[in-house]
């Protein structure tokens, strides 16, 4: 066996095996950082005795017993004799239980201690990443667009936790059964929505992970074919990935589905799909994963409606609210700010107008200004939002909102692709013409954006609460430091 | 594997509660503390006087410095703890779940560093 055969073949070990090698070598000692180290060194031992000795019988068993000697090699270098004879006994005591070829399949239990709800949510898909696939921190962090010191950093964290929290390797109880599979879902999701939400299609490191993440929606249908979510979020992602290639236009602009032309999909994932969510509508439950596959269901016959509802009722307790942690919550300006400098439109003007519309009005009003709305003033990264919320729940003190009992924040997040200087300038004029519209229509503007404003505008905007904002700024920015160029004073 | 669960609560709502409520409480509290000897799963535990009644020391260069009051003033007070030896963290929380303070404050489930 030459070098580069090696190569290929302790490639392919790590490409089917890396995550049961893994969960293998840290189940008992909860060591996953050990495990991936002592893993790491084997394939680099494999690489210099392949080509040697021959492929080994069993490339898996061959690779455990190389880790097992480099961890116990390290268990005895790095710790007290006491924890070392403790942790020593239990790597003998995983290792005798494996047959000469045969190494037990624990990613599952793997994957459930890395979405374990001890496990900060934002870092469980890279978790899962790194653990299940060996993907390194750098190939994570350019993916979910944080740099590679900060994920590195992350991750080295969950798995001390892992390790000193002893978060167990194990299903779950019955009790707990469907939540934490729900987080392990969630995380698979997450890598996928990741992989997704590049923008152009353009980026192979990014559509490479949707292709994992569908790679561990197998892996994890492998594992638990019984389980009606699993086999959703399975079908839900290769629906979307069927349709990848005719999501975006020539210009990379977004084309809606019922836009798409058909035949860029992908024949064979759809039908793959659909087989996956009519298993997962007899196996159980209907969760969001197949709610959310139901949506790209668009074959024949139609659905029946009733069919569909039956058994659905409006559960606000099982509502599924995800928590994001600040710092995710943060990152999530910060992708967006790493997605623009890469395009080189970070520094370009962004023309905003934010408003509130009364409800009554805002379907009408709303949708007489998107009719006006190209493509090009939004940009390929802009949006517009549009949705109601109640105005009592506001105790901001100088937020002016429409006089109902429920508006629609309805915002034009302008970011155009190009920074034509005459462009702008239509752009805000138009921003102008739609703000008098709005106001006409008896909404207000959130006062951020670029929408020219005079003095008179900002008293009649503030009204009676005019000489509160008055006082404030005399009393606090005497000197006009705040919010220049808004003509606010 | 050792636990400490740490248990905060509001002392003044604790307090202001009165005398029945605190008895139910501390029922509550005898009973836990059976069901854990009974699992074979306690190492110890103690319930704390109010931080009124607390003193902090620093030794800051060889200088003893001591302040009357708690050494973080939060909303939620260190009330008491209980220790567990229990094979995992889920085992761990869920014996957290079942502390009746759990219903009242929040449970800190932190892993006792192994010599």
């Amino acid at each position: 066996m030459s070098a580069i055969e090696a190569k290929r073949a302790a490639e392919a070990v790590a490409r089917r095996s890396y995550g049961k090698l893994v969960a293998f070598l840290a189940s008992r000692t909860h060591d996953v950082a050990a495990a991936e180290d002592a893993l790491s060194d084997a394939f680099a031992a494999a690489l210099v005795d392949w080509p040697v000795n021959g492929l080994p019988q069993s490339p898996e068993a061959w690779l455990v017993a190389v880790a097992r000697r480099r961890m116990t090699d390290a268990l005895r270098r790095g710790r007290t004799r006491a924890d070392a004879l403790d942790h020593l006994r239990l790597v003998a005591e995983e290792l005798e239980a494996v047959n000469e070829t045969e190494v037990p399949d624990r990613r599952l239990a793997l994957m459930f201690a890395c979405a374990h709800p001890a496990i900060d949510a934002g870092i469980r898909a890279p978790l899962i990443l790194q653990t299940i696939l060996g993907f390194d921190a750098a190939a994570i962090a350019s993916a979910f667009l944080v740099s590679p010191a900060t994920m590195g950093q992350r991750l080295v964290r969950a798995k001390t936790k892992i390790r000193q929290a002893r978060i167990p390797f194990r299903l779950p109880e019955p009790s707990e059964f469907a939540e934490r599979l729900d987080a392990v879902l969630a995380a698979i999701y997450a890598a996928f929505a990741e992989g997704w939400t590049d923008a152009l299609g353009t980026e192979t490191r990014r559509r490479d992970l949707a292709e994992e993440a569908i790679w561990l929606g197998r892996l994890v249908v492998s594992l638990l074919p019984d389980q009606p979510e699993a086999l959703g979020l399975l079908s839900l992602m290769l629906y979307a990935e069927a349709r990848r290639p005719a999501r975006r236009g020539a210009a990379g602009d977004y084309v809606p589905l019922a836009e798409q032309d058909p035949s860029l999909w992908d024949a064979h994932l759809i039908d793959e799909a659909e087989t996956l969510l009519r298993q997962a509508s007899t196996a159980g439950p209907t969760g969001r994963y197949q709610l959310e596959a139901a949506l790209h269901h668009d074959g024949e016959p139609a659905p029946d409606d009733g069919n569909a509802l039956a058994g659905l009722a409006d559960d606000r307790g099982a509502a599924v609210i995800t928590d994001v942690t600040y710092r995710d919550d943060a990152h999530a300006f910060a992708k967006l700010e790493g997605l623009l400098r890469s395009k080189g439109q970070w520094l370009s003007p962004k023309p905003w107008l934010l408003t509130f519309l009364r409800g009554t009005d805002a379907e009408h009003v709303a949708g007489g200004i998107l009719e006006e709305l190209s493509a090009e003033d939004i940009g390929p990264f802009g949006r517009i939002t549009c949705y109601p919320m109640r105005t009592g729940g506001s105790r901001t003190p100088l937020v002016r909102l429409p006089d109902q009992a429920v508006a629609f924040p309805f915002n034009l997040i302008r970011i155009p692709a190009a920074a034509d200087p005459a462009r702008m300038a239509l752009m805000i004029a138009q921003n102008r013409a739609f703000y008098d519209r709005i106001r006409g229509a008896g909404g207000v503007q959130y006062p951020v954006g670029a929408c020219p404003m005079s003095l008179d505008d900002w008293k009649d905007h503030f009204g009676s609460k005019w000489p509160l904002l008055r006082d404030a700024r005399q009393r606090y920015d005497p000197d006009d430091l705040l919010t220049p160029g808004y003509n606010l004073f | 594997m050792k636990y400490m669960l740490l248990i905060y609560g509001n002392e003044q709502s604790e307090q202001s509660a009165g005398k029945e409520a605190d008895g139910r409480m501390m029922a509550a509290h005898m009973a836990y503390g059976e069901a854990m000897r009974k699992a074979g799963v306690m190492v110890g535990g103690e319930r704390l006087q109010a931080t009124k009644a607390a003193t902090t020391v620093r030794a800051v260069n060889g200088q003893t410095k001591v302040l009357d009051g708690p050494y973080a003033e939060t909303k939620e007070q260190l009330g008491g703890f209980y220790m567990i030896d229990v094979p995992d963290l889920d085992s761990a929380l869920s014996w957290a779940s079942r502390c009746p303070s759990a219903n009242y404050g929040v449970i800190e489930v932190r892993p006792v560093w192994a010599m």
